[in-house]
């Protein structure tokens, strides 16, 4: 397997603080991976440097070798990174098929029919189980809903990678399942994952690697079963072992 | 709703073009031109502001730059009065097109109060152009145009269809864009323009773009009414009240929507003709205006169209 993403030495800082400090790590294509650490750890601040929304101070971002660093984020987008956002970020007043095809412009012109044609925004609504409500405002729906909209925004642009940044945070655990599911079976179709989350269950199940990040830089990775065990891991980000059923207490903190 | 659309849209055309045959007395007809050339400056208006949710209340800034354009142009070429003259109109919306390119490029680099007040500014410096670039403007002593040879019982009549012609022209280009992918690009900067960008839309390109066809309709308004007058001056051309009245049309009939600020306007301008008619003195018109102004901002924010078709919707439902 090669690297698609590969992020080398990124540091940023905002003012005196250091979010990101030489921080490196890579995702492995058709991979899951996930990026783990505690609150204030720079997670959301590295996935607005690598999909362009911060500039990064030094260091380089790498998507499938080709240099993307502080590239503007439709740019990002056009190259194949697609993100969704921890607090959701649709487009209230549209409804469902139009913040769909929003992105239409974010590909190449000679796709742009064949990605939102209306039947394929329909089968992506579908896959997320809104086909019903395509014409409905998305302002009017459920913060879980919501986040399920953003994967089908996302999805419609046919990315390479997908950057999800808390998909199961602050929603119920039957639309956790089935986000999982709906990521899996992504997967299996090519797609490659990297996945912010608090929720231990939901990472250790889904995710193929895990890197772990403390202070703005990564500390650990591996296998999900490695990190868990990692005395490194439980010493610096979890202050202490998991509890039993694999979720510590920050997470329920975090889905407020 | 779409069978009612296709009634209604020939029937209002109709009795938009049979009006002055029926009603011919001028001081009729004259509240008839205003109030279409308010549809056509109100639409403009909402094509970029209502779209965009980017509330630009410096358009009289091409307002003034169509019609100080059609003035020079009629001077400088000795034209004389008659329905030639119109055909100088779209040119004066392309030339205020011209104008909101620099306008907006510096404008757009801000967003939300910024934005509106950098607007205002650029208004006012236009106003003070307008009254200090003699060569140009002539000053405050204003500038002729030239007088059309027409009766004056149907004097107005041929303002009233340049005005209608300009009005149809700005709902369907408004129509156009809210159908388009132009439009909805519009439509995702109004409700979240960094994730827009985002997703690959060039926010600042599709931006000007809406305020320069803004400009260029709202020229071609600034130049029938300059043809109207017959006569340009600063306060007339750049006229603040402009500004805030295109604004309060598209709020009252709906932000956003092609048929609001038509219906906005249909209901505001006849009003305001008739409040200046009754009380010229102490300029009480522009305070039951702005009192105007609040009550619908207060009571009816959307504005008529959403609000309707809410109900529309409810009763449907049910």
């Amino acid at each position: 397997m090669t690297a698609l993403l590969e992020v080398r030495g990124v540091s940023k800082s905002f003012g005196g603080l250091r979010a990101i400090d030489d921080c490196s790590f890579l995702v492995e294509e058709g991979s899951i991976a996930g990026l783990i650490g505690p609150n204030g750890s720079g997670k959301t601040t590295m996935f607005n440097v690598i999909t362009g929304y911060e500039r990064a101070d030094a260091g380089s971002v790498l998507l499938g070798g080709q240099e993307v660093t502080n590239a503007p984020p439709g740019r990002i987008a056009s190259l194949g990174i697609g993100r969704t956002f921890q607090l959701t970020r649709v487009f209230s007043r549209l409804t469902l098929m139009e913040n769909l095809q929003v992105g239409r412009a974010g590909v190449p012109r000679a796709r742009r029919g064949e990605l939102y044609g209306e039947a394929r925004c329909m089968d992506l609504l579908d896959f997320v189980g809104l086909a019903d409500m395509a014409r409905v405002p998305a302002g009017t729906l459920s913060y879980g809903q919501r986040k399920l909209v953003e994967l089908a925004m996302v999805l419609a642009q046919d990315p390479r990678l997908v950057l999800l940044d808390e998909p199961a945070g602050g929603i119920n655990p039957l639309l956790i399942t089935q986000i999982g599911e709906r990521i899996r079976e992504l997967n299996q179709r090519g797609v490659t994952f990297l996945v912010v989350e608090h929720n231990m269950e939901f990472v250790m199940g889904l995710c193929d690697v895990v890197w772990v990040m403390e202070r703005g830089t990564s500390i650990a990775h591996g296998e999900p079963e490695q990190v868990r065990n990692d005395p490194r891991v439980l010493d610096a980000y979890l202050g202490g072992a998991l509890d039993e059923d694999g979720s510590e207490s920050e997470s329920e903190e975090a889905a407020r | 709703m779409k069978t009612a659309r296709r009634v209604a849209i020939p029937l209002a055309l109709v009795c938009a073009i049979g009006f002055p045959f029926v009603f011919s007395n001028p001081a009729t007809t004259s509240i008839a031109f205003f109030t279409v050339l308010y549809v056509a400056a109100a639409s403009a208006w909402n094509l970029f502001s209502g779209y965009s949710g980017y509330m630009a209340l410096g358009n009289a800034v091409f307002y003034g730059s169509g019609a100080y354009f059609i003035a020079n142009v009629t001077n400088h070429l000795n034209l004389s009065g008659g329905v030639g003259i119109f055909a100088w109109v779209p040119v004066a919306g392309l030339f205020a097109g011209v104008v909101a390119i620099p306008v907006g490029w510096l404008a757009l680099r801000t967003r939300r109060h910024t934005f509106v007040v950098i607007t205002i500014a650029i208004f006012f410096i236009f106003q003070l152009l307008a009254y200090n670039l003699q060569s140009v403007t002539n000053g405050s002593a204003g500038m002729q145009l030239p007088l059309p040879p027409w009766l004056a019982a149907t004097y107005n009549d041929y303002f009233y269809f340049a005005a209608l012609a300009a009005a149809v022209i700005a709902i369907a280009v408004s129509w156009a864009v809210r159908r388009s992918h132009f439009g909805l690009k519009l439509l995702a900067i109004r409700d979240d323009e960094d994730r827009a960008r985002g997703l690959g839309v060039r926010t600042g390109r599709v931006k000007l773009a809406a305020f320069v066809l803004n400009g260029v309709l709202t020229g071609m308004c600034g130049a029938i009414y300059a043809y109207y007058l017959g006569s340009v001056y600063p306060p007339f051309a750049f006229e603040a009240i402009f500004d805030l009245t295109v604004a309060l049309m598209a709020f009252l009939g709906g932000l956003g929507t092609v048929s609001g600020p038509v219906i906005g306007a249909l209901l505001l301008e006849p009003f305001q003709q008739y409040l200046t008619q009754q009380f010229t003195a102490a300029g009480l018109s522009l305070i039951l205006f702005g009192a105007l102004f609040l009550i619908v901002i207060g009571f009816l924010p959307q504005g008529i169209v959403p609000s309707v078709e809410q109900l529309y919707q409810r009763v449907r439902s049910r």
